[in-house]
């Protein structure tokens, strides 16, 4: 307990007087013991029911990040299984457009368009049936694929 | 007491502990420096392959386009479906296994049952499925639990989807993907690609785990390439030579070139008999497989049917050389006039023979060709008279000329196999060259060439004088249509000058309009040719080489045709006779298809065919109007007041004077039996057909030359046809020679 003197309150002179022995302590480490005694004097004091509260609180939010870690993961490997499922369903789907289109191009190759005009009672047309119509380059027209005119030259 | 046994205890456990902290960490020190420095890259590989999974993505092989953008060859992923014998436990999955999969893929099942039987961990059942099967085969693992003994893994499907089509100049790959043959084996580096990669972390189950680490190596698609052949004219050069090589039964298979002069580009190269490009390992020409079935069960079978795969996919147009016979006189002729050792109004003797230095050279025509100018030596194709004009020039030039029209080198055209010239075994050295050598060389014997160099020398003949390189590619672009190469004509030297290439032009159309070469000749169009027959000297000298060089127009050549047919047993075997129609097949065909119009002579316009009108639903009188004003003679069969029907239909070819019946109701068709018009020639024809009520469609390109006689027709004899069909009847001149 810190001595008041009377006529002056506002200050603690024990702070200034040497420091008195206990008789109950025996001095090992006067180093430790003031150290012990420093950081007792800034502790705050602390209930049972908020250092439980902080602790419940602590796991709370390491479990949640753990959780939400493994939580993320999981999207992210589902999502990226899905991005395969979707690849291989794409390669396939490619693979199988092109058989398609080779089986189509074999079915209209000329010896194909042949031999069915033939069968279908079809001719040849002759050189001499056929007209030839020259254009000047300046009557041309070029359109695209989809049917849009790219370039017409009216002269 | 206590005290120092306590502090003799602390000073022990410490020794203690500090010598298994030191031994421990000592050891797990020197381990470490073991693993991490000594043997790190061990360790290090180790655990790559522990943790890591490295898949090599496959490069997309690049496509193969025509002139005008037309696929002829792209690939896609296709499915390898493999087993694994070594996990298969039980008889009954061995059963399971050969059965299922012998049904969906189409392989025997006592084969796929061996193979299970196999202490192996990978045994390849079947190669580059496609998706369908692939999927029957996924249906068939997983309703039978088999996904741990049987996979599919992905590998590169090559297509071609016009099948024999220009098979030996694109060639196919392998099962790695490799080019094995033709344009697929000369542009494999380009074609090929680069692989790629995906390394990635896998867990414990060897599953992928793409985001904890991944790199990705993306693979490079390999380029395209842009040809010169044109899918409509090899088409045309392929059908005619396959007829050809049928109908004159040619046993050592025939060859086509079809090419621009001026540029070098090829359009056409075909080969027949040739092969399938999706099934390259299977012999397609009859007379082969008929063979090889002889040798079946024998020692000699395996060789024999690996010989046969070499043969078909052999490209004769560049690898088998022959001797070029009078198709060369265009050479011979066209140096001799450079170097004026012959004018036009040279005169030339021809008794039937020629003997120089005491041996004896005999013309085809053994009565002689009497006496002659250089353009009647020409359309003649006399051989004493070119011996004559090789001898003029002497052996000095014409060996001068002969390297100069690239005979003693490779032509250098981008394909893999082009037989390369040797001096002194396929040609005569110009130094040790006699003139009896010199005297054979003049009319295209003694020496050997490829058709390739030929057809090369032969439009630097014809263009204005210039050797240019043949080539088959025109552009190698990347995926994204980029660009990557542009190849131009690579012109050689000039040979001749452009006056002797003119003069040379009009003398080889004069041998399509009035000599050896009228069957190669077209309506409408200036062709000029020089025809071939040579004799094999190097094995059976009864043997022959029919061949035909031709092209049009005359006055501006745009593409040149080289046809050769080796060793027909036909019954005629002359170049004239069975290699120029081919030829003039392939131009009457393609010349329009270039856009090369045609200009018909007064002559040619009077013996045009007439196109049948159109007169359903017409009157009676009205449509036989319209038939006879037409030029054509009209039937009416019935009492109706209008045409039901009319045979031939409209629209139809046929020729002047022809018949159209007209049926005026439901009455039932008159029919005639056709007779045999073999042998006869183009009015006994008209006649007979015209007396039977039939129309005749007069083929081949010598119709309007006298001696042209029928030696085909698309209706057999003694056929019941309806009165009015179109019977088409062939004709050639049967005595063309050489």
């Amino acid at each position: 307990m810190a001595n008041y003197y009377v006529d002056s309150f506002a200050y603690d002179y024990d702070m200034f007087m040497p420091a008195k022995k206990a008789d109950n302590v025996i001095e090992i480490n006067s180093k430790r013991k003031s150290n012990k005694a420093k950081s007792k004097s800034f502790s705050r004091p602390k209930t049972a029911s908020s250092r439980f509260s902080a602790t419940t609180l602590l796991l709370v939010m390491i479990f949640g990040l753990i959780a939400g870690n493994i939580y993320l993961r999981v999207q992210v490997n589902e999502v990226a299984n899905q991005i395969d499922k979707y690849d291989t369903k794409l390669e396939r789907a490619l693979s199988e457009n092109t058989a398609l289109e080779m089986e189509i191009e074999n079915c209209v190759s000329l010896k194909n368009l042949e031999v069915s005009a033939t069968e279908l009672g079809m001719k040849k047309a002759e050189n001499y049936q056929i007209n030839y119509i020259d254009i000047l380059d300046g009557d041309k027209t070029e359109v695209a694929k989809n049917g849009i005119l790219v370039t017409a030259d009216a002269e | 007491m206590s005290i120092k046994s306590t502090k003799s205890m602390w000073y022990r456990m410490i020794c203690i502990i500090l010598v298994i902290t030191v031994g421990f960490f000592g050891a797990a020190s020197i381990n470490l420096f073991r693993y991490m420095i000594i043997d790190s890259e061990k360790y290090k590989a180790l655990a790559a392959q522990q943790q890591l999974q490295d898949i090599v993505l496959s490069a997309k092989r690049g496509d193969v386009y025509d002139r005008n953008g037309e696929t002829l060859a792209t690939s896609a992923t296709a499915w390898t479906v493999y087993i694994t014998p070594q996990d298969i436990k039980t008889d009954e999955e061995r059963e399971t296994i050969a059965k299922g999969l012998s049904k969906i893929l189409d392989v025997e099942y006592d084969k796929i049952l061996g193979q299970t039987k196999k202490s192996t961990y990978y045994e390849k059942i079947v190669t580059a499925i496609e998706n369908e099967e692939a999927e029957a085969v996924r249906k068939f693992l997983s309703e039978n639990k088999l996904g741990s003994i049987v996979g599919l893994d992905e590998t590169t499907k090559r297509y071609y989807p016009n099948d024999s089509l220009a098979s030996t100049v694109l060639g196919f790959v392998g099962t790695d993907n490799q080019g094995l043959a033709g344009l697929e084996a000369y542009y494999d580096e380009q074609l090929r690609g680069t692989a790629g990669r995906v390394i990635a972390a896998k867990n414990a189950t060897g599953a992928d785990m793409p985001f904890t680490y991944e790199k990705v190596i993306d693979a490079v698609s390999g380029y395209s390439l842009k040809l010169t052949i044109d899918k409509y004219i090899q088409y045309v050069a392929e059908k005619y030579l396959e007829e050809a090589v049928v109908e004159n039964n040619v046993t050592q298979r025939g060859c086509v070139i079809v090419m621009d002069p001026n540029t070098g580009e090829v359009y056409a190269m075909a080969t027949k008999p040739d092969y399938n490009l999706n099934s390259p390992f299977t012999i397609t020409d009859a007379a082969t497989l008929e063979q090889l079935e002889e040798l079946k069960g024998t020692d000699e079978y395996s060789a024999a049917y690996s010989a046969a795969q070499q043969k078909q996919w052999r490209n004769k147009a560049i690898s088998d050389t022959y001797e070029p016979g009078s198709v060369f006189k265009i050479i011979t002729g066209s140096a001799a006039i450079e170097e004026k050792a012959v004018t036009l109004a040279s005169g030339f003797s021809c008794p039937g023979y020629i003997v120089i230095a005491g041996t004896r050279y005999n013309c085809h025509k053994h009565s002689g060709h009497g006496s002659q100018i250089l353009a009647d030596a020409f359309a003649n194709s006399c051989n004493p008279a070119f011996i004559q004009i090789g001898q003029n020039l002497g052996t000095t030039p014409f060996f001068k000329y002969f390297q100069a029209f690239g005979m003693t080198a490779k032509t250098g055209i981008d394909l893999p196999g082009e037989t390369s010239p040797v001096g002194g075994v396929t040609y005569h050295e110009g130094s040790s060259m006699s003139i009896v050598d010199l005297a054979s060389e003049s009319f295209g014997q003694g020496f050997n060439v490829t058709p390739i160099q030929l057809i090369t020398a032969v439009s630097a003949g014809i263009n204005g004088g210039y050797l240019v390189q043949p080539h088959l590619v025109s552009e190698i672009k990347d995926s994204d249509d980029n660009v990557k190469k542009s190849v131009q004509t690579v012109t050689k030297r000039q040979v001749i000058s452009k006056e002797t290439s003119t003069l040379l032009c009009s003398l080889l159309e004069n041998v399509v309009v009035s000599g050896s070469g009228k069957n190669a000749y077209v309506a409408g169009y200036h062709v000029g040719g020089k025809t071939g027959t040579s004799q094999k000297l190097a094995g059976d000298e009864t043997a022959r080489v029919a061949s035909f060089c031709g092209f049009a127009p005359a006055y501006d050549p745009q593409v040149v045709v080289l046809v050769v047919l080796d060793e027909p047993h036909g019954g005629n075997i002359y170049g004239g006779t069975i290699a120029a129609p081919v030829a003039g097949k392939i131009l009457a065909d393609i010349l329009p298809y270039m856009g090369v119009e045609p200009q018909y002579t007064a002559e040619e316009i009077a013996a045009l065919d007439k196109s049948t009108p159109d007169v359903i639903g017409q009157s009676v009188s009205s449509a036989k109007s319209t038939i006879e004003g037409a030029g054509l003679k009209c039937i009416v069969v019935g009492n109706g007041g209008s045409v039901e029907r009319q045979v031939p239909s409209k629209g139809q070819s046929i020729s002047k004077g022809g018949t159209v019946v007209i049926y005026t109701g439901s009455e039932s068709a008159t029919m005639r039996t056709v007779p045999n018009f073999t042998g006869m020639t183009v009015s006994a024809v008209n006649e007979l057909a015209g007396s039977l009520g039939l129309n005749i469609k007069f083929s081949g390109n010598s119709i309007s030359s006298s001696g042209a006689v029928a030696y085909a027709q698309d209706y057999a004899e003694n056929e019941e046809v309806e009165i009015g069909t179109i019977i088409t009847v062939s004709f050639r001149l049967e005595n063309g020679s050489d």
